[in-house]
């Protein structure tokens, strides 16, 4: 502030002090600002909630709507000769430590491998929990190798973007197509067959 | 958040009555203040860890309210209007209520960034450079609504005192 502004401003703030001299008492604690703020945090969780169900089925359109007579988009294919008639499959044969590597080989910049737990598995359905760090923290990045097809999905939804999933899903699946693809078909109640965790 | 909670708590109940006051001068309506107070607290709730983690809280915090109050002011079907007459009567023998009328009637005829930009200078007294982070504008552009604004604030403050005969 210069000097001739400085007394302008110091009357000016004595008369704004005039306006607040009526204040009303004042709402005694915080337990209505913490209500407030639990309400905000809830509706975040469900927006955030809401918000990844709204993109897992874009995704979903996505896919669907790649998977024509090109369909090595968000999803691979394997070698038709693999592919069984019917049921869901796990690549036999095709080692965690593959698929990892498949997964770090197309990580983005600033994005790592977390560390390893160390029960990681195959879990029903082809999907495996890999767990990377990322510029916006922790996330979790899920691979599903089923179906004949290689998908990632990771979740905070917003650590990564579309094509960088499509590029580690596309790796991991040219990690499977070397080792072999071979498929295994999962009987009904079947659960992570060793085969694939091996 | 535990131990946490609790630093936020001191937190609220230390700067609750400051920033209350920044509010009101902001929308000149105690209830309304109170609300934009409350909100811009919930807010910091939410992002306490982060946010005191940090160490730049008042700023959050201001800059919270100040979007609130404009926020307010953008909304079409806002139910609150800004208005120059005080819901909370003054006595009415107050010698001052003259001048707090006139102020804040000409308080309420600045454009509600400008009024924001006058408050923050001369009430809360806070330099160019952060007003300007608080609005999210640049230097200049505060010190030119300053300078007008402050220049209709004297225009009022005058009248005050030629009608007062001093």
């Amino acid at each position: 502030m210069s000097d001739d502004v400085e007394p302008e401003a110091a009357h000016l703030r004595t008369a704004l002090a005039t306006l607040v001299a009526t204040e009303p008492e004042l709402p005694a604690g915080s337990a209505d600002i913490e209500r407030r703020g639990k309400r905000r945090l809830a509706q975040r969780r469900w927006g955030a909630i809401a918000g990844a169900l709204v993109v897992a089925a874009a995704g979903v359109t996505a896919v669907s709507l790649t998977s024509g007579p090109d369909p090595v988009r968000h999803v691979a294919q394997p070698p038709t000769e693999s592919e069984p008639g019917n049921g869901s499959q796990l690549a036999e044969g095709f080692p965690i430590g593959s698929a990892v590597n498949g997964v770090a080989a197309a990580l983005p910049a600033g994005v790592s491998l977390g560390e390893l737990p160390m029960d990681i598995s195959w879990r029903a359905g082809g999907l495996l929990d890999v767990p990377v760090v990322t510029t916006a923290g922790p996330a979790t990045l899920t691979l599903r190798v089923s179906d004949g097809t290689c998908e990632a999905t990771v979740l905070p939804i917003e650590t990564m973007t579309w094509a960088e999933l499509d590029a580690i899903a596309r790796s991991v699946c040219a990690e499977w197509i070397s080792n072999g693809s071979p498929v295994v078909i999962i009987g009904p109640g079947e659960e992570n067959p060793d085969a694939a965790s091996q | 958040m535990g131990r946490e909670l609790d630093g936020f708590r001191d937190y609220a109940s230390s700067r609750r009555t400051e920033l209350r006051r920044t509010a009101y001068l902001l929308c000149g309506d105690w209830y309304l203040a109170d609300d934009l107070v409350q909100d811009a607290l919930a807010k910091l709730y939410v992002h306490w860890p982060r946010v005191s983690a940090r160490g730049d809280v008042d700023a959050y915090v201001r800059r919270m309210l100040v979007n609130g109050f404009l926020a307010g002011r953008r909304r079409a079907w806002r139910r609150e209007l800004v208005t120059a007459q005080l819901p909370d009567v003054p006595a009415p023998d107050s010698a001052d209520h003259p001048t707090r009328d006139l102020l804040l009637r000409a308080l309420a005829d600045l454009q509600p960034s400008q009024r924001t930009i006058v408050v923050l200078r001369y009430w809360d007294d806070l330099s160019v450079e952060q007003t300007a982070a608080a609005l999210g504008c640049s230097t200049g552009n505060v010190k030119s609504q300053a300078s007008r604004g402050l220049a209709h604030l004297r225009a009022a403050l005058s009248a005050v005192a030629v009608e007062g005969g001093h």
